[in-house]
């Protein structure tokens, strides 16, 4: 280094203390570096992450006809069981019938008792276990279900520990119009970006 | 009895002192330099109360600035190593007395590194999880693991062997072979294991076709190479102008012959690798091409290393032309090697690796002001280390630090 | 070179005149104040680091009442936090168990209600947001995920010409994750699970560079959980309020798994398209699903061994 006179070398030294006091005011000022910003996300709606089944079942034989309920025996029991094998509708307005090639009523409904279902055998079976008319057509699906690699399961894995609780088809199903409906999805997820504060998304491509 | 460790302790308080000696472009530069540290410190104590937000990294992008400017620092911490070959190994008279400038600056770059991961840590205060039988050390199968044993060994070996030498030259002695011989034969292999190693860090990642190639670790070799001893032949000439210290042009051209000669390799092995990314055209190219040509309109890092690409070609070609045998030009060829290759390293191989995201999102990065504020601080902080390493010694190669005979006679006299 | 080099340069032996003595002391004294002035920000730091938990050694090397100290100091800072009477616990696996997972591709409608349901069970952060489930729209007649994407709005799903893919950590039995970890502070547990112990974790996110299937997420800034929506049964291990600088990621709820019952995204899936269990259980669902239906995995080239399997019906 070369030599230098001591005295008047330190006359920066007061700069380099102003430098120092600039700096630390800086600090206190907070004028370096940027702002933390994240972005305010609230907590979403509850029904975005409901374990209820899409479908609440009917627990009993019943139909709605302009605006009242009607058990079916109502006015089954006073109508002579019909052997026509057409659909016919004009006292069932309320139901909706989009089963695929499965449009005749008597298909699953018992001939002779509306308010039971009917089996392979054309035996009746009861409302609340609609799953074995299912059978009829659909037994591949059922045996999915049975073992547990179709449909909802709520409870426990460990049979030992609780219950696993399984739901009948038509929880999910309309069993008139049985493919599974549309819905509206959860929120999408938000990607957070600090830059400037602008948030980029990432658009969907190709 | 304890003579050595009075002297020693009395040495070190000189270092201190005479560190805090020099002209006034030494106190201007000293005073800049701390300046951006605690600028630095406090953008760094900012992301210490807010977390990682501060930054620009993303769960998409978890590494960025950061471990950009740590992996191009390793690089350059290995780079000393193309000092001590010649001196050590081909006995080349030239670079002699240049040898531990070149092992300063790696103690310069290990400190640097270190520091640079410590800023990159979620959780500093758990620092100590990392030590071997106090905390949980994963070693050897995480390659993290690895990396912290091997920088700190080779921050060890170099602080040994420069401190031996600066020392026994202080004390006016002859060094023994022994202390430092085999330290500096070790510390040769090893500075080629802390680069490898880094390299495996991002090589052993299946998830990552982009660093899941052998090629990186060669690529990390060949770039430190030449962008390390590139650094050397400027901070050398800095050194000739400032301090007339003795250094020969002729030490000068055997580092441009080395940073010629790694940089042919590297642009080399870049070739390899673009052929690998691009030939096939399978999807695991999907990183090159965001990095090269940009992907679905994301193109962030397009022009940056087409840059880098262009300086490095330029550099190349610069070194190969006999016009670099004047100084003027290898400094512009050292400089676009350095720049070059730091935008290479850095935003050409670590950000891109993270895009797309392994389910094919794509999320660009780009660093907070904050983030730049702590990489400049933690930069500033190293080269102060440097200089005050540069202000201790050399006084003592050209002789004027040493332990003088009155104090020496003072202490024997008391004695008896 | 100089003859005062050659001396002894020292403070005490040199003499120094007042005018000095004042333009040094000016020096150190910005200095300092400078330095004191750039740590500032540090006054804004909430949530400060307790003794306990600076020295709190690894889960595995805990006792039960250290642990049981842990659990009662944590389980307090919750209760200062969040207002609520937490049930913290560490649970621990169940012998004979290992938990596999599967997903039916032709069941899953997009409708995300697996993810929002896990960010509720799970205490995760709302701002910055964190969610373990990704659920990518992919067009049909392709695998490719860069063609997939997360980030779909429309009013019903499912959308035509698309098919969905929930991604979330795949509990691999060869984790890389666990693999590149430089402190030990995520391991596989003998039931399967990959865990992390949220007080070891140093934070340099290395395990969420390594993992294939983006399954892991960093807390960034400290996580915010609205008061209202604390579930308040806890696992130490799984879905206890996280500190800031951690790493985090699906557990398969391991604090209801282990005491038997389903994962949260499981019970609420709409379509039922998922399917949990003990693959050791050859009567179990899942052991069902793995031997009847064409299952395949993800990345399998990557060599993970996921125990997250994928079909369609």
């Amino acid at each position: 280094m070369k030599a230098t006179n001591q005295n008047e070398s330190k006359q920066y030294l007061w700069w380099i203390s102003f430098v120092f006091c600039l700096l630390a005011l800086s600090f206190f000022f907070d004028v370096w570096g940027g702002k933390r910003i994240v972005k305010n996300n609230g907590s979403v709606e509850k029904k975005y992450f409901s374990t209820e089944t899409v479908r609440t079942p009917l627990k009993e034989p019943k139909l709605l006809k302009e605006g009242e309920w009607y058990r079916c025996n109502d006015c089954h029991q006073s109508i002579a069981p019909s052997d026509v094998k057409k659909s016919f509708f004009s006292a069932h307005e309320s139901v909706n019938l989009e089963h695929g090639v499965n449009n005749h009523c008597l298909s699953c409904h018992s001939r002779d008792n509306r308010e039971f279902l009917v089996d392979s055998h054309g035996d009746d079976i009861d409302f609340t276990r609609s799953e074995l008319s299912c059978i009829k057509c659909h037994g591949v699906v059922y045996n999915d279900w049975v073992s547990g690699a179709h449909g909802r399961i709520n409870g426990y894995w460990d049979k030992t520990k609780g219950a696993a609780e399984k739901v009948t088809c038509v929880a999910c199903h309309d069993p008139h119009a049985p493919q599974f409906k549309s819905m509206e999805p959860s929120p999408a997820p938000v990607i957070l970006n600090y830059l400037n504060s602008i948030v980029q998304k990432d658009e969907p491509h190709e | 009895m304890f003579k050595w460790l009075r002297d020693y302790l009395y040495f070190l308080y000189r270092c201190f002192v005479i560190s805090f000696q020099g002209s006034g472009y030494f106190y201007t530069w000293m005073t800049f330099l701390t300046a951006l540290s605690l600028i630095g410190l406090n953008a760094y104590c900012k992301q210490l109360v807010y977390g990682l937000s501060v930054t620009g990294m993303t769960d998409h992008v978890s590494w960025g600035l950061y471990i950009a400017n740590f992996t191009y620092l390793v690089g350059m911490a290995a780079a000393a190593v193309m000092l001590v070959i010649p001196v050590y190994i081909y006995k080349n008279k030239n670079l002699g007395d240049v040898v531990i400038f070149g092992e300063l600056f790696a103690i310069a770059s290990i400190i640097m590194c270190l520091l640079f991961v410590t800023v990159d840590l979620g959780r500093p205060d758990r620092f100590w999880h990392l030590i071997p039988f106090i905390g949980k050390f994963h070693w050897p199968v995480s390659m993290l693991s690895w990396d912290v044993v091997v920088l700190n060994v080779y921050l060890l070996l170099n602080m040994h062997i420069c401190g031996y030498l600066l020392y026994m030259k202080y004390l006016g002695r002859k060094p023994a072979k022994i202390l430092y011989t085999p330290f500096i034969f070790l510390s040769i292999a090893w500075a080629v294991s802390i680069h490898t190693v880094t390299a495996f860090l991002l090589v052993g990642l299946g998830g990552r076709p982009f660093w899941n190639s052998a090629i990186l670790g060669p690529r990390f070799i060949a770039s430190a190479f030449a962008a390390g001893p590139a650094f050397i032949v400027l901070t050398l000439q800095v050194i000739r102008r400032l301090t007339g210290y003795k250094i020969s042009d002729d030490a000068l051209f055997l580092l441009r012959r080395i940073i010629q000669v790694a940089m042919v390799i590297n642009i080399f092995l870049l070739g390899n690798e673009v052929f690998k990314e691009f030939y096939t055209e399978s999807l695991h190219g999907a990183s090159a091409k965001y990095l090269f040509l940009g992907l679905h309109g994301h193109n962030n890092l397009v022009p940056w290393i087409w840059s880098a690409l262009a300086m490095n070609f330029t550099a190349m070609i610069l070194l190969m032309h006999p016009a670099s045998r004047k100084i003027k030009y290898l400094n512009i060829a050292c400089v676009l090697a350095i720049v070059g290759i730091w935008i290479e390293k850095g935003m050409g191989l670590i950000i891109p690796g993270f895009i797309p995201s392994p389910l094919g999102e794509i999320v660009e990065y780009s660093p907070t002001l904050n983030e730049i504020l702590v990489c400049i601080g933690i930069w500033a902080t190293g080269f102060l280390l440097y200089t005050i390493l540069l202000r201790i010694s050399i006084p003592i190669l050209k002789g004027n630090l040493q332990i003088s005979l009155k104090y020496t006679q003072r202490i024997t006299i008391k004695s008896e | 070179m100089s003859d005062s080099e050659k001396q002894e340069p020292g403070i005490l032996d040199e003499k120094v005149s007042r005018r000095d003595f004042l333009k040094r002391s000016a020096v150190v004294a910005s200095g300092a104040a400078s330095l004191i002035a750039a740590m500032s920000p540090l006054r804004l730091m909430e949530n400060g680091l307790s003794a306990e938990e600076f020295v709190q050694n690894h889960y595995k090397e805990l006792s039960k009442e250290e642990m049981d100290k842990v659990i009662a100091r944590l389980s307090k800072k919750i209760e200062e936090r969040y207002d609520v009477d937490a049930n913290l616990r560490d649970v621990k696996p169940m012998d004979g168990v290992e938990y596999v997972y599967a997903l039916n591709l032709s069941r899953c409608n997009g409708s995300r209600r697996c993810v929002h349901a896990c960010v509720n069970e799970n205490n995760q952060s709302r701002s910055p947001e964190i969610q373990y489930i990704s659920v990518l729209k992919m067009p049909k007649g392709t695998m490719d995920m860069e063609q997939g994407t997360r980030q779909y709005e429309p009013d019903e799903v499912p959308e035509d010409d698309s098919f969905y893919l929930p991604v979330q950590c795949q509990q691999c039995e060869n984790p890389p994750c666990v693999k590149v970890c430089p402190v030990e502070a995520t391991w596989q547990e003998k039931d399967g699970i990959t865990v992390i112990d949220y007080n070891w974790c140093i934070g340099c996110r290395y395990c969420e560079a390594a993992c294939p299937y983006w399954a892991r997420r960093f807390n960034f800034a400290e996580p915010e959980i609205p008061k209202d929506r604390v579930n308040p049964d806890m696992g130490y291990l799984s879905n206890r309020p996280r500190p800031k600088g951690v790493v985090e990621k699906c557990h398969f709820c391991l604090h209801r798994t282990r005491e038997g019952r389903l994962p949260a995204c499981l019970e609420a899936c709409p379509t039922g398209a998922r399917i949990f269990g003990n693959i050791l259980d050859p009567e179990s669902e899942i052991s069902f699903v793995l031997k009847n239906k064409r299952v395949f995995v993800l990345k399998e080239e990557a060599g993970t061994l996921p125990r997250f399997f994928y079909f369609f019906d």
